[in-house]
């Protein structure tokens, strides 16, 4: 049986997860494809049943100052409560679960899985983890249980009930705050703006290490205005130590008739980042002298030098959170 | 003279056209101002999945389950995130 969910009459179930507030008749799922009322009682029915299995570096979540170097067991069900016209990883999150393969691992099975390959954390990731709900949070629950860290990789489009008792047992979380618009979210998303800004604020406040994801489309979401408002938002409500990863847009599923993001534009709006006080900003999907790597805030040391998502090269090492040449200390989760 | 039009009988027409002109314009102006709402709710609207789940859903799922392959755990994928 499900969370997050009351009876609306007549064998009918309200989703309390999100703001869509979907109610099913008995036989109808919800607008996330996955959450189904089945004969009165709502169930994510990808429970336990995971579409996308695999062991990823940490950075490609992406994640710079959390255990850098270290691989992390990364879980999806399709599923999802956003329909992003740019989605990258549309054939997952976009499809209906029957039409997909999976794989079957309980949380249980998701620690032992771990272990087995030496493993010390796990994401739930890919899709929106939110939506497959349960999973996410038995599976966070036994992986904490066994010392593990666990990482949520989420479009945080839900409501603060469910992500509250979500945030008490994760380690870390990258959120995407697609844009600072509500047009952009409702246009392109099918979304809001302001529960993504809850969520971020929510993270925060409960001692979950945060870093944010803005995916930079030509022409949708690229203007320096909006990012300057969005760095000013991040820094008042989140603090200037708030890594804030752009990313670059490939055509993909519904936006295929625009461009790739250049890079000058990336590295453009990056520095609008900085300028506005943002500590650690970088470009992903852009080789560059600064766009991967971590630098001192006081003194501009190199302090991780990353290839992709390799690093190649740290001086944060064995719990050391400070620099090592001016001794300023460099926000993030070292060990 | 009959047929032949003064000054004054071509400068009227002149506003008229202009004054349509404007008009014409105007109208697609608020007829775009209009429209621009009523897009974005249809688009919104358009991202809703449909409601009705297929028939047989939870052992078409179970008909789907797979072994895992420990070994292709760290194939390089493209997923993203």
């Amino acid at each position: 049986m499900g969370l997050a969910w009351r009876p609306a009459g007549a064998s009918a179930v309200r989703c309390e997860l999100c703001p869509k507030a979907c109610v099913m008749a008995p036989g109808e799922r919800g607008d996330c494809r996955i959450r189904v009322n089945l004969d009165g009682t709502l169930a994510a029915v990808t429970y336990g049943l995971p579409s996308a299995v695999h062991i990823d570096p940490v950075e490609k979540k992406p994640l710079y100052h959390f255990r850098p170097g270290l691989p992390i067991l990364s879980l999806a069900t399709a599923g999802c409560n956003l329909h992003c016209r740019n989605c990258q990883n549309w054939n997952l999150s976009q499809a209906n679960p029957e039409d997909l393969e999976n794989v079957s691992l309980p949380p249980a099975a998701v620690v032992d899985l771990a272990r087995r390959n030496r493993v010390e954390m796990v994401a739930f990731t890919y899709a929106e983890p939110l939506t497959f709900y349960e999973y996410t949070l038995e599976g966070s629950e036994a992986a904490r249980a066994a010392g593990m860290d666990t990482v949520l990789v989420t479009a945080g489009y839900a409501n603060p009930g469910p992500l509250r008792r979500l945030y008490g047992v994760t380690s870390a979380a990258n959120i995407d705050l697609k844009a600072f618009s509500d047009r952009f979210y409702r246009d392109v998303c099918g979304a809001t703006l302001k529960p993504v800004l809850d969520s971020l604020v929510l993270a925060r406040e409960m001692g979950v290490w945060l870093e944010v994801t803005n995916l930079v489309i030509p022409t949708l979401n690229d203007g320096p205005s909006e990012v300057r408002d969005m760095c000013r938002w991040l820094v008042a409500n989140l603090g200037a130590d708030t890594p804030l990863h752009f990313s670059r847009f490939h055509p993909r599923y519904k936006l295929e008739n625009l461009p790739p993001t250049p890079g000058e534009t990336l590295d453009r709006l990056a520095e609008v980042a900085r300028g506005e006080g943002l500590r650690y900003v970088y470009v992903g999907n852009v080789l560059g002298a600064r766009g991967q790597d971590t630098w001192c805030p006081g003194c501009g040391e190199l302090l991780v030098e990353r290839r992709g998502f390799t690093v190649t090269r740290r001086l944060l090492a064995g719990g050391r959170s400070a620099c090592p040449a001016c001794g300023a200390a460099v926000a993030g989760v070292w060990t | 003279m009959p047929g032949v039009r003064g000054c004054g009988g071509g400068g009227v027409d002149m506003t008229r056209r202009t004054v349509l002109r404007s008009l014409l314009v105007g109208a697609a102006a608020a007829a775009a101002a209009l429209w621009a709402p009523v897009s974005s709710a249809l688009r919104a609207a358009a991202h809703r999945a449909p409601c009705r789940t297929s028939p047989g859903l939870l052992s078409r799922l179970r008909g789907k389950t797979r072994p895992l392959d420990p070994a292709r755990l760290r194939d390089p994928h493209e997923l993203a995130g």
